[in-house]
Order: C-alpha cells, then sequence, then structure tokens
C-alpha cells in the first residue's frame, strides 16, 4: 500500500535488528518487572504479572525474528532518514520550549522549520507559520475558551 | 418494539441543535481531514480527537461529534482513493481497483456518487442491525463475569493482532508493546509505580490521547517527510457527481449484498473494515461480473467494498457500546475517548446511560442523511484541499497536533512523549509492525489486567477459573484458532501445491 520508492532493496536485517531491539527491551521491561513488589499481595499475580508476560513476547517474538527474518522493503536513505528525524526533533522541542518561549513563537517556529522539511521556502512557511500561529490562537483562545502559554510576551 | 421508542428517543437528542452542529461540523471536518493524502479514519480521529476533549462535551455530544468525524473521514478517504488512487487505509485499498479506473476512464464524477450512495445504504441500513441487535447482545453480555471478560478481551486482541500485520507474530508483538504501555504508571491495586523511572509526571500513565496522536498523528508525518508520494495527479472531476437511475438500479443488489456481508464482518472483533471490503468485492465479482468489467471501473465495485466498509464501521460499534471491548484501532480509540468522557461501554451501557446509546445510533442515520446531501453538491469544493501543497497543509496539520495535545493536560512532557512515540510509530510501520494492536493494547491493557487479577483473587489463585465456563472457553478457542488458524492454512495449501 505504501509507495516504495527511493528506499533501499528489500532485505532481511530490518527483522533481525528488530528482533535484536526487542529481546533487548523485553529483557530491560522484564528485569524492572521483578522490582515490582507488594508487602501484602491482594492477588495472587500482583503488579509484575502482565509486565512479565509482555517481556516474554517481546524476547520470544525477538528471537523468531532474529532466526527467521523475512523480507522487508528496504529503508529510505540516509537524507531522507534525516529529514524525518529532524521532524521527530522539532516536535520534541515544541514541548521544551513551548512553556518558556510561549505559543506564539514556539508555534511559528515548528510550522516554518516543517515547511522548510516539506520543501516550502523559506517566506512561503515563513507566512504559514504566522497565519496558523494566528488562526490556531484564535481557536484555542477564544473559541474553545482554552488559554495558552504567552511566555516571553508576560 | 421497545427499541423503536428508545430509538426514537434518540432522535430528540441527536436533533438538539447543539448535536446537530457536532454531527454537521464533526461530518465536514471529517471528510477534508480523511482527503488527506495518507490519512484514514484511524489519523483523522487522532488529530480532531483532543479538540473534543479541549471543549469538554457531555459524553453522548463528544461521541456524536466523534461519530461524525468518523463516517466523514471515511468519506474523504474515499474521495482520495477514487481521484487520486492514494487509499488512506486498507480498507480503501479495494475501492481504488475500479475507483480509479473509473476516474481515468472520465467516470470519477458517477464512481464519487455512487460511493456516497453506497456508504450512505451501507450505514443507514445497518444501524437497523445495530439498534436491534445491541440490547440483545447485551443482555447476554450481562452474565459476563472477570473470566469471561478477559477471555473475551485476549481473544480481540489476538484476532485483531493476526489480521492487521502481515504477520501474525509482529501484531502480537505490537499488542505487547501496547500492553506495556498501558502498564506506566502506578499500578491501581497496589500503588506500586511501574516504568515511571521515577518522574512523577508519570504516575498517572500516559495519556491514551499522547499514544493516539504519536502513532498515528506525528508517525504519519514523519513519513509523509520521508516517502515522495508518486506524482499523482489530480484528476478533474469529468461529468456531474450523479449517477443514472439505470446505474444505481443495477448496484442496488451489490449495495444490499454489500451492506450485510460488512456488517456481521464488522460486528467480529478483528476484522473490520478492511476483510469486508475485500469479502464483498469479491462476492460480488463471482456473483455479477458477467461482462468482466470489474476492474476497469465497473461502478459495481465501488459500490460493494463502500457499503461493506461503512456496515461494518457500524457493526463494530455493537461490540464496542455493548461489551465495551473494541475490535478495531478505530474503535479502541473510540473506546479511550469515551472512557476519558467518563462513560464506561458494556452491557451496562443501555441501562445506565441510555442517552448516549440512543443518542449516538440516531445522529449515524443524520450524518449519514448529511454527509449524502452535503457530499454530492461540495464534492467539487472539498477536492481544492487536496491541491493545497504539502508544506501547507502538513505544518498546519502538525501545529493543530501540538497544540491540541498540549491542551489536553497543559504539559509540554505530553508533546515531548507524543514525539517519542511519533519517531516509534514511523519506525514500527517502516518494520513492518502493524499500529492498530498497539492502541488497542494501550486502551484493553488495564481492562484487561483488572479482569485478570480479579478472577484470580475470586478463585483464589486458581487459574482454572479462566477456563471454567464455556462461554470463556469458546473465546479462548476462537483465540487459538486465530492465531494457528493463518499458519495451518499456509501449509495447507503449501502440501496441496506440492501434491
Amino acid at each position: 500500500m505504501y509507495p516504495t520508492a527511493g528506499l533501499t532493496p528489500q532485505s532481511s536485517m530490518t527483522d533481525r535488528v528488530a528482533g535484536l531491539l526487542l529481546v533487548a527491551l523485553g529483557a530491560a521491561t522484564g528485569a524492572e518487572s521483578l522490582t515490582f513488589t507488594v508487602a501484602f499481595p491482594t492477588d495472587p499475580i500482583g503488579p509484575r504479572g502482565l509486565p512479565l508476560l509482555c517481556a516474554s513476547v517481546l524476547i520470544g517474538g525477538g528471537l523468531v525474528l532474529i532466526v527467521q527474518p523475512s523480507l522487508i522493503s528496504g529503508w529510505p536513505s540516509r537524507d531522507r532518514l534525516l529529514r524525518a528525524a529532524s521532524g521527530g526533533a522539532v516536535f520534541a522541542l515544541y514541548g521544551v520550549l513551548i512553556d518558556s518561549l510561549g505559543f506564539a513563537i514556539t508555534t511559528s517556529l515548528s510550522v516554518v522549520a516543517l515547511g522548510i522539511l516539506f520543501r516550502g521556502s523559506f517566506w512561503n512557511s515563513l507566512a504559514v507559520g504566522v497565519l496558523m500561529t494566528a488562526g490556531l490562537w484564535y481557536l484555542f483562545q477564544y473559541m474553545l475558551g482554552i488559554p495558552l502559554p504567552v511566555g516571553l510576551f508576560r | 418494539m421497545e427499541s423503536l421508542a428508545h430509538f426514537a428517543e434518540g432522535f430528540l437528542i441527536a436533533l438538539r441543535p447543539v448535536n446537530l452542529f457536532l454531527v454537521m461540523g464533526g461530518a465536514v471536518l471529517g471528510t477534508v481531514v480523511g482527503m488527506l493524502p495518507g490519512i484514514g479514519p484511524i489519523n483523522a480521529i487522532a488529530v480532531l480527537l483532543p479538540l473534543v476533549f479541549a471543549v469538554d462535551l457531555p459524553a453522548e455530544s463528544g461521541l456524536i461529534l466523534l461519530a461524525g468525524i468518523y463516517y466523514g473521514s471515511m468519506y474523504g478517504n474515499s474521495i482520495s482513493t477514487i481521484l487520486l488512487n492514494i487509499p488512506g487505509t486498507a480498507s480503501s485499498v479495494v475501492t481504488a481497483v475500479d475507483g480509479y479506473a473509473a476516474t481515468q476512464r472520465g467516470k470519477g464524477g458517477p464512481a464519487l456518487a455512487i460511493s456516497a450512495i453506497a456508504s450512505f445504504a451501507g450505514g443507514t441500513i445497518s444501524i437497523a442491525g445495530l439498534v436491534l441487535l445491541a440490547p440483545v447482545l447485551s443482555s447476554w453480555a450481562i452474565r459476563f463475569g472477570p473470566a469471561e471478560y478477559f477471555s473475551l478481551m485476549v481473544f480481540a486482541l489476538v484476532v485483531l493482532s493476526s489480521l492487521s500485520g502481515r504477520t501474525v507474530l509482529k501484531g502480537i508483538v505490537s499488542a505487547a508493546i501496547g500492553l506495556l504501555i498501558a502498564s506506566v504508571g502506578l499500578d491501581p491495586n497496589s500503588a506500586v509505580p511501574r516504568f515511571t523511572f521515577g518522574q512523577l509526571r508519570l504516575f498517572d500513565g500516559i495519556d491514551f490521547v499522547v499514544v493516539t496522536l504519536g502513532l498515528f498523528a506525528v508517525g504519519e508525518v514523519l513519513r509523509l517527510l520521508v516517502v515522495t508520494e508518486p506524482d499523482s495527479e489530480l484528476q478533474r472531476i469529468v461529468g456531474r457527481v450523479m449517477v443514472s437511475a439505470k446505474e444505481l438500479a443495477a448496484s442496488a443488489g451489490t449495495i444490499v449484498r454489500g451492506t450485510a456481508t460488512g456488517f456481521f464482518t464488522g460486528v467480529l472483533p478483528g476484522a473490520g473494515g478492511t476483510i469486508a471490503t475485500f469479502l464483498a468485492y469479491s462476492l460480488e465479482q463471482r456473483i455479477s461480473d458477467r461482462e468482466g468489467t470489474f476492474g476497469k471501473g465497473d461502478l459495481r465495485g465501488v459500490a460493494a467494498p463502500e457499503s461493506a466498509n461503512n456496515a461494518a464501521s457500524v457493526g463494530a460499534m455493537i461490540p464496542l457500546l455493548t461489551l465495551g471491548v473494541p475490535g478495531s484501532g478505530t474503535t479502541a480509540v473510540l473506546l479511550g475517548a469515551l472512557l476519558g468522557m467518563g462513560v464506561m461501554p458494556g452491557p451496562l451501557l443501555l441501562d445506565r446511560n441510555p442517552e448516549v446509546f440512543w443518542g449516538v445510533a440516531a445522529s449515524m442515520v443524520l450524518g449519514n442523511i448529511l454527509l449524502l446531501t452535503l457530499n454530492l453538491p461540495l464534492v467539487g469544493i472539498f477536492v481544492r484541499v487536496l491541491s493545497i501543497p504539502r508544506w501547507i497543509l502538513l505544518p498546519g496539520v502538525s501545529a493543530l497536533t501540538v497544540v491540541a495535545v498540549y491542551a489536553v493536560n497543559r504539559s509540554g512532557f505530553d508533546v515531548v512523549l507524543m514525539a517519542g512515540f511519533g519517531v516509534l510509530g514511523y519506525v514500527m510501520v517502516t518494520a513492518d509492525f502493524p499500529l492498530a494492536p498497539v492502541i488497542l493494547g494501550v486502551v484493553l491493557g488495564p481492562l484487561m489486567e483488572r479482569s485478570l487479577r480479579r478472577s484470580l483473587a475470586l478463585s483464589g489463585g486458581d487459574w482454572e477459573i479462566l477456563f471454567s465456563s464455556p462461554i470463556a472457553l469458546a473465546f479462548w478457542a476462537a483465540a487459538i484458532v486465530s492465531v494457528a488458524g493463518p499458519g495451518l492454512v499456509a501449509m495447507w495449501t503449501r502440501r496441496r501445491g506440492k501434491a
């Protein structure tokens, strides 16, 4: 269903790496779950039961993927992955900065950054950023009555 | 008969100006968002979900809005499928076959019209099924104890996992990841903190809105940053968005069959829209494709999956509302939304919150009528959204997403978490892990754990209680069949191929 243009050729590496990661994740969560102890248990399996079960599913599933990987349509080239990683960073930075910089600055900066990542020109993205920020401010502050942080404009 | 009286009351609720406005607004918003390339109903609901919480609506109004968005986005999805050949979800892949073929032959208008009419008919007819079947199922499920619930939830999770991915294994792993995400926070039974890493902010657990938006909205934006969609020229709609009486008559039987197939497939957990559309299409091909026109723009090839898809979405509401156990990613998101609004779906819903159930059923009818009357004349305007460049559209949608998720708890930490889930979602999709089981795991996790621990507390630690009633045994058997089934079928066909 997804287009495959610009991807590396199919390989079984993806499944192998995913398997390794799952085994590691399963081991870590399993070890962490063992520390969930209760002085007076109210039920036989306690807080660690379900997490332990899930951890073993991850480990088991990971092992199967390592041993029996299937071919997966490949990964995008490095610069495209970098583009996606930058996108993720924009979202994360938004959360880090919104309380100190405030809604207006953070939102317009993020929209400009994403616009450029989506191959828009700087000036076009700036225009979108400013308009979008104003629109969202109006929507949240006035129409929905949800106050947004003003940050530097305090 | 009693159902009919309730249903009439439901209309009184649905016809309140606020609710009428919400279903209309939801349908229009859903259509526009659902039309965006790559965005299916679940992504559309995810993007618009925080708004529902932000406005602080009563439960029935909230669910009416969500149902409007749901139906609108399915229709919007059909528009981009038929005109652009970009199915936003697996359940519209089948529609693309004849829908896009029709567009290329200059019959995009009639294809859109038949899609609207088939969706309307499929949705409306199956609401009758919902109204008749839901009370029956409710009164049956009222006898479920925690052991039955636990086996039912395992069944739902396993079926969805085995059907939504390319391999059963990856689906199950996805579900386990979802359950682990759900266990973050203080354990409700013993108040032991789990996976909180000493962060007080994680003690309440991770809001399911954060997970949903991360996986389905942010993840999709990241994917679109990487993938350059093939240049799909937006075909102009040639001809009016209308079908002739002859074409409609030719499709009438198709629509009825598609509706029946879709509704009953939708009721089953896990099966949902995708299987319903494939079943309906292949059934129809066998019954009515006498001249070999299917796949070449036959309108019946659009009518069958579209009616089935909408009927399945109504059918899927039955286990959600009467058992409290969703069978698909989209209904899992709806369940999370309901819990967030303080409504506990389940067999008691019809007694305790009749306004929710009947109001929603009635507003689904209104929503369907509305979508039909809005979409036939307005589709030309909606389609213009598709020609807005990505560098305007996607940063815009992203900004709405971040602000909305921030507004739910007024927490920048939530936005950071959402970004993390976005990366996880992108990586999982690229490595071929399905996302729907994750979200079902997140929503069902707490309920599953509670019913498991409650049944074991009841039995004093005797695991036999989980297998002690015929209902529970039936669910276990069904779960095992759905895990082992695909493998067995594959082995069988391989063996036959060799022989």
